[in-house]
């Protein structure tokens, strides 16, 4: 596989595509699912999960996890479950703002930059999950580490090391007033 | 042709290109519009020169920023409290020296071009408010903002354009629109780098949480209210 960089702005210009196509009203039902599961996932589930694992592994096992476990097991929960999350914005019955979106070019520059953002957010938060816990995906081949010096700058631009936990909380209420209002 | 003819010939064509499309915009758009676009470009130019009122513009900015500083430092509370001991001024005076400028001096060019934009843009938004009337005179008054335009925004461009006019062929077309292209993408990440720059100036490590808010509550609010339906459609109360 080539750069990391490379995977991430080919997630992030499918989402750029779908969210062109969906227009921005209902994109922005899938901006609040992320900030919510991001919110879920930084503020209640990361400091929680590893004695969580650990106290079930023991019981289980009768033996205690190892650091590279602990980051496997993490970084896999974490990603299944936003990818769950994101999936389930996008499937079947989705959330949405009521309303249309903005006549002509407007609209599509609004759809874009919402593109963006949904971009951003999903792509570099799986991308965080690998780079908090020390890329437990180069264990299997899939990645060459180090990475690039492009790699390095954007990986410390990704949502979860930029934005405190808590904000993703206020932006979730934020967009929910907004919601109830319309 | 030789290349100085061929720029000059391209940024007269832009030149033209220019003033009629902002000509035909301003008969759209009617005379008090583009009027009152005329006063927000004025007001964006005068704050764009530095000479003129850009480096008043960032001086003020940094001026309120201090002063707003003060009051957040124990100034307020100074204020309401009626202690205004000199000891208590000296230490908020002291504490609030050490603060770094808002706009420091490295970014004062980048901050005035923002803000003409800024008033640019609001002028445009302004002039969109307004009923068009008097065509005719909407379309001098356009093409005058264009003329004004033009005079801001050409001599920032480079002086070789990414494209050649000289040669018209299908081929030659085709590698003049991949050639405009690849520069405008690599202009649009040089401008969306510096402007990034200067916001992660400002706002430090709450650049992209404010970036993101702000992304947010804009796109909500350029949501168009859908037409009511007659009769009872909706949620609401049982």
């Amino acid at each position: 596989m080539g750069p990391f960089e490379y995977l991430w702005l080919s997630i992030f210009t499918i989402f750029v595509m779908v969210a062109l196509v969906r227009k921005y009203p209902n994109e922005l039902g899938t901006t609040i699912i992320i900030f919510a599961t991001l919110f879920l996932i930084t503020y209640l589930a990361a400091p929680k999960m590893p004695g969580l694992i650990n106290s079930l592994y023991a019981r289980v096992f009768d033996a205690s996890v190892t650091q590279r476990q602990m980051q496997h097991a993490l970084a896999s929960i974490f990603s299944l479950g936003f990818m769950a999350a994101v999936f389930a914005s996008y499937a079947g019955q989705t959330l949405s703002f009521p309303g249309k979106p903005a006549p002509g070019w407007k609209g599509s520059v609004y759809s874009l930059l919402v593109g963006v953002m949904n971009g951003y957010l999903i792509s570099g938060t799986l991308w965080y999950f690998q780079d908090y816990y020390q890329y437990p995906i180069a264990d299997f081949g899939l990645l060459y580490l180090p990475l690039t010096p492009t790699g390095e700058t954007i990986a410390a631009f990704l949502p979860p090391y930029v934005v405190p936990p808590a904000f993703w909380g206020f932006l979730v209420a934020v967009m929910l007033l907004f919601r109830v209002r319309k | 042709m030789n290349g100085s003819t061929v720029i000059e010939l391209q940024s007269n064509i832009l030149f033209w290109i220019l003033i009629a499309l902002f000509a035909w915009q301003g008969y759209q758009r009617g005379l008090i519009a583009e009027l009152v676009k005329t006063g927000f470009i004025a007001a964006g130019f005068v704050a764009g020169q530095p000479d003129i009122l850009g480096r008043t513009l960032v001086k003020a900015i940094n001026g309120f920023w201090f002063a707003f500083q003060f009051l957040m430092h124990g100034g307020l509370q100074a204020i309401a409290t009626g202690n205004f001991n000199a000891e208590t001024l000296n230490g908020i005076f002291d504490e609030i020296s050490q603060l770094p400028l808002l706009i420091p001096k490295n970014s004062a060019e980048m901050a005035m071009f923002l803000a003409m934009l800024f008033l640019v843009g609001v002028g445009y938004l302004a002039s969109n408010l307004l009923k068009p009337q008097w065509p005719g005179l909407g379309l001098v008054s356009g093409a005058v903002n264009g003329f004004l335009l033009s005079y801001i925004f050409l001599p920032r461009l480079p002086q070789e354009l990414p494209f050649q006019i000289e040669d018209l062929s299908v081929a030659g077309i085709l590698k003049q629109a991949v050639s405009l292209t690849g520069y405008l993408v690599g202009l649009a990440i040089d401008v969306g780098s510096r402007v990034f720059g200067f916001i992660h100036q400002l706002f430090g490590a709450w650049s992209i949480p404010i970036m993101l808010l702000a992304a947010v509550v804009f796109v909500l609010m350029n949501i168009k209210p859908a037409k009511k339906k007659s009769g009872n459609s909706g949620g609401g109360g049982s």
